[in-house]
């Protein structure tokens, strides 16, 4: 299987570690107009940089790995599966509905022809996360009723340019970084989200910055989701999940599920073998096997467009100051650009 | 020497709280002159547990005829200001239940009449009085200057039903309200004292969610917004499992603009595991004085030097709590933010 990366940054590292380690998979080309970036990032893994993604859609590769700034998911996303690729897109799917409304098209347009699209919510994959699916699933707590999932950490230091401080690029820390959590209990609800509220804060950059969450799923089941791009550097990020059903609970902490904490003279307690350091490589394995096998994907574009429509609807709540009502299949939360900070 | 005060528990619906003040009451010296409730086993139950202590089946009687200092009210949410009338009437001193009343007349009501009859008025929002609390307030009063961006807070207990909880605690008429009334107002108490801010904007979701065919909401989310700027959610759910380890919990978590502070009581506590123990093997053992004690030794300090003093909760501080958990049932029930009578930042005293 030989595959491409567009975009050489952050994620499009950790893909490329994860291709490396599979078997019987080339990592051919790497896309990056940054042509500095991607020489560097193709020469760690004896790939060609390339600068556009037309010298990728004209290659024999098969599959291809979005790692490029929010909003171009979709058109990348959209020519690669045109172009016959295999897609695998980088969370989130996109940074507006009528974006991702168009992808979830084009990917069922490709499945007619036996072309793949899944978005890569890798948090889905984290040994963790799964294992409390499978208690929720096999119904070891009940019915699921409440969850709550804290994400938060500094603000990320490693966007090009800045983009994830620009709210008309990242959709701030709701789109960016609380998606993993829409998508995950939305995942674990199996029900779609009906109403949305959000409160934030803004610090240090033009986009709350720190953010409250409630969801409602359809059913009455309930969530809050906190995150935070507002933490101190020193905290790291940090994880913590809470689900209670109606004969139990689970609860877990990224703080408390390493097997092995380092203390060296001179620095914080470090974690180290955190479990979910190999997700990116299960999420792209059964990627490939999907593909392979012909078998649907595990992260559909709808449930990557549902998680979408969560996030867009609590940039709206911060924007309205009011509770924002999901109405499932009419997309009419607003495009990223227009979040604000609560006055 | 100081004579012991002379104090009356004024109903007896909130069994196991009364039962905990009456024998915290006694611990630190005050002679417990006598128990009332209308409901003689109740009575009955909290004088069996402390030491000579008549019960009384009317409460004008006990207020009016036995020469109190000082009222301890512990009956349904709904008689709070019948009792609060009784005292205030008397002279006497008040500390009352949470949540103050049911309805917001009625807590400034119970608050209007305690202060026009000069009386001190204290509400019961024991998470005040736990040490991690009140070292967390001096600390972010000492910091002026530092920010606070959010707090995350929460107080889950286990669903009060019967036969462990009496059958009103579930009752809309007498307790108000589910969940969301019983537990969110000491978060949002705890929020107020630490912030000195007040809540501009509610916005709430709330269900049954966990005992099918509860009159009440036993589930609820808060989303708060407060004058100094900063954001908070609340979790007040009587969401604790049977199997739990502990009965109940609280946690504050807060983000300034510098740093980062989490409160947890689950961490002052032994982990015990008991083969003795029967179902619930392993149980979280709080050490150290316990938040009942400090409340009602220092309502004792207050009744002695006749001062109101802090971390003591005011009639204010009930009323504002109500005020937001009703807020919260609003939004919640209509779908909509709720604002609040924005009020100046409380200097911190």
């Amino acid at each position: 299987m030989k595959v491409a990366i567009l975009g050489a940054g952050f994620i499009a590292h950790a893909h490329a570690a994860a291709y490396a380690s599979l078997p019987g998979v080339e990592l051919k080309l790497v896309a990056d107009p940054r042509q500095a970036e991607a020489h560097r990032l193709a020469a760690a893994y004896g790939a060609t940089p390339v600068s556009s993604a037309s010298d990728v859609w004209e290659s024999d590769v098969d599959v291809v790995s979005v790692c490029t700034p929010t909003p171009t998911h979709a058109p990348l996303s959209i020519a690669g599966l045109q172009a016959g690729k295999h897609v695998l897109c980088e969370k989130p799917i996109a940074g507006s509905l009528t974006d991702a409304v168009a992808m979830l098209e084009a990917a069922r347009t490709a499945q007619h022809h036996g072309i793949h699209f899944m978005v890569g919510h890798v948090s889905r994959f984290e040994p963790d996360h799964l294992a409390a699916k499978t208690v929720v699933d096999q119904g070891d707590i009940g019915h699921l009723r409440m969850a709550s999932q804290s994400i938060t950490g500094p603000f990320p230091t490693w966007s090009s340019g800045g983009w994830f401080a620009d709210p008309s690029q990242s959709g701030g820390p709701v789109v960016d970084l609380a998606i993993h959590s829409f998508d995950y209990l939305a995942w674990l609800f199996a029900a779609p989200p009906s109403r949305v509220s959000a409160v934030g804060v803004s610090r240090q950059v033009p986009l709350p910055s720190y953010v409250l969450c409630t969801i409602r799923f359809e059913g009455g089941g309930l969530a809050l989701v906190e995150v935070s791009w507002a933490h101190p550097r020193t905290s790291g990020l940090a994880v913590r999940t809470e689900l209670v059903g109606t004969a139990g609970r689970i609860t877990w902490n990224y703080d408390d599920i390493a097997a092995v904490r380092v203390t060296e003279e001179g620095s914080a307690p470090r974690n180290i073998l955190m479990p979910g350091s190999n997700s990116f490589a299960d999420e792209i394995r059964s990627f490939l096997a999907s593909i392979k096998n012909g078998t649907p994907v595990p992260v559909t574009a709808e449930e990557a467009l549902t998680a979408l429509q969560i996030a867009l609807a609590a940039n709206d709540s911060l924007r309205t100051g009011q509770p924002v009502e999901v109405y499932n299949g009419t997309p009419q939360a607003p495009q990223v650009g227009e979040v604000e900070a609560n006055p | 020497m100081r004579r012991q005060p002379r104090i009356g528990i004024i109903g007896a619906a909130h069994l196991a709280h009364a039962i905990s003040y009456g024998q915290c009451l006694q611990r630190a010296g005050a002679t417990v002159v006598g128990v009332y409730d209308p409901d003689p086993r109740l009575c009955q139950a909290v004088a069996g547990r402390l030491v000579d202590v008549p019960v009384f089946n009317d409460q004008e009687v006990l207020i009016g005829q036995q020469s109190l200092d000082a009222v301890v009210i512990a009956g349904t949410t709904d008689q709070h200001l019948v009792s609060v009338r009784y005292a205030a009437a008397a002279g006497l001193h008040v500390l009352c239940e949470k949540p103050l009343a049911t309805n917001l007349e009625n807590a400034q009501e119970i608050a209007r009449v305690c202060e026009a009859a000069g009386v001190q008025l204290h509400v019961a929002f024991v998470c005040r009085f736990y040490p991690m609390v009140q070292e967390v307030q001096r600390v972010l009063l000492e910091r002026p200057a530092d920010p606070i961006v959010g707090m995350v807070g929460g107080n889950r207990g286990r669903p009060p039903l019967p036969p462990g909880y009496p059958h009103w605690i579930t009752d809309p008429k007498h307790a108000g309200g589910g969940a969301l009334l019983d537990h969110a107002v000491h978060v949002i108490d705890v929020m107020r004292y630490v912030s000195g801010a007040e809540v501009t904007r509610v916005r709430a979701e709330a269900g049954t969610l966990f005992c099918s065919g509860l009159a009440v909401d036993d589930a609820a989310l808060l989303l708060l917004e407060f004058t100094n700027g900063m954001v908070a959610s609340i979790d007040p759910s009587w969401s604790v499992p049977a199997g739990s380890r502990y009965h109940y919990d609280f946690y504050l978590r807060i983000l300034t603009g510098s740093g980062y502070l989490d409160l947890d009581d689950r961490r002052e506590a032994l982990e015990v595991t008991s083969d003795k123990h029967a179902g619930r093997p392993t149980t979280l053992l709080p050490f150290g004085k316990s938040v009942d004690s400090r409340m009602i030794e220092h309502f004792l300090d207050c009744v002695a030097t006749q001062r109101f003093v802090q971390p003591a909760a005011s009639g204010e501080d009930g009323v504002k709590a109500v005020e937001v958990a009703l807020a919260a049932y609003e939004s919640a029930e209509l779908g909509v933010s709720v604002e609040l009578p924005s009020s100046p930042v409380r200097e911190r005293t």
